[in-house]
């Protein structure tokens, strides 16, 4: 049970909860883990995922997740300002609750998966931009 | 039709930009006859001037090397912009089919079938392992394609995978 912070970092559960300020489906991709079907999700804005419920694994499926650094016990959590969140395309709807006043100023969704979970902190472009090959690149948003 | 010896484009480019060349003993081939043109690029990266007929172009010029980099690198632009353009096209096609779900134009059912059976028209295909470069070549267009706010949103339009950009981040340190 420990909590993660660093640019990505990735959870794994069988079930999760999601806490965000903003919660966007985005598209329908191959997972990075094992490549099954995943529904994508980005949440921002000071946003957390936490595993609820360990996934069974095997031998094989566990030392896939150590070598790759992949945290999948109960409690485990992520915190951060923006998390890319994987969800079974067999997961029904996420079910959003709004929370008013989940911090002093703002409300927040929260929700709960029931079907396998990644989450994993997203690399922002600005670390990019120390890299010695990016440093000349001009990062500006187009709006 | 004017017609320039490829003395002349070296000259011309070097009286633009300071420059002296050495040219080749073999280094007038351009047909010359009515099909071959003229034609100049110039600004503040690139001057080039040449001449091409049907089959051939021939030019010189001074260039920055990082835009002389970027003229290698353009077939390799071209296929990954190739593969964003299509994995923008799958995005469209799953929330296509997902309002479709939602306004019960299609049973779960069949929604789930449709996926399973057209995966390839629906979901973002696994990352593939990127090099330097090609993240260096995402990297740079990237600012100029919508709704890419983050590296990682990079990562998916370009079809890169997660420990692609991983071991970027790490190698990019050691420098």
């Amino acid at each position: 049970m420990a909590e993660f912070i660093k640019e990505g970092d990735m959870i794994e559960g069988a079930k999760c909860n999601i806490y965000a300020r903003k919660l966007l489906p985005k598209r329908l991709e191959k997972d990075p883990i094992t490549n099954e079907d995943m529904k994508v999700f980005e949440l921002d804005l000071n946003c957390s995922v936490e595993v609820t419920q360990e996934l069974p694994l095997d031998d094989v499926d566990k030392s896939l997740r150590d070598d790759n650094n992949i945290h999948g016990k109960i409690g485990d959590k992520l915190k951060a300002d923006a998390i890319r969140l994987f969800v079974d395309r067999k997961c029904k709807r996420l079910k959003i609750e709004v929370k008013e006043g989940a911090t002093s100023r703002h409300g927040a969704s929260l929700t709960s998966t029931d079907k396998r979970t990644i989450g994993f902190i997203k690399h922002s472009f600005k670390m990019y931009e120390t890299l010695f090959w990016a440093k000349k690149v001009e990062i500006k948003q187009v709006k | 039709m004017m017609k320039l010896e490829t003395e002349e484009i070296v000259d011309s480019v070097a009286e633009q930009g300071n420059y002296s060349f050495i040219i080749s003993s073999d280094a007038d081939s351009i047909a010359k006859d009515d099909s071959a043109t003229t034609f100049t690029i110039d600004n503040d990266d690139v001057k080039i001037c040449g001449v091409k007929d049907e089959n051939v172009a021939k030019f010189a010029g001074i260039a920055n090397m990082s835009t002389f980099d970027n003229f290698m690198k353009v077939q390799r632009l071209s296929e990954l912009l190739l593969r964003a353009v299509n994995n923008r096209t799958r995005e469209r096609n799953y929330f296509r089919i997902y309002s479709e779900l939602l306004e019960g134009e299609l049973s779960e059912d069949e929604f789930d079938k449709e996926i399973d059976t057209n995966g390839d028209n629906y979901v973002i295909p696994a990352g593939e392992c990127a090099n330097m470069e090609d993240i260096g070549i995402a990297l740079k267009i990237s600012p100029s394609i919508k709704d890419v706010p983050d590296v990682d949103e990079m990562a998916s339009l370009f079809s890169f995978s997660h420990k692609s950009i991983q071991k970027a981040i790490s190698d990019g340190r050691i420098y």
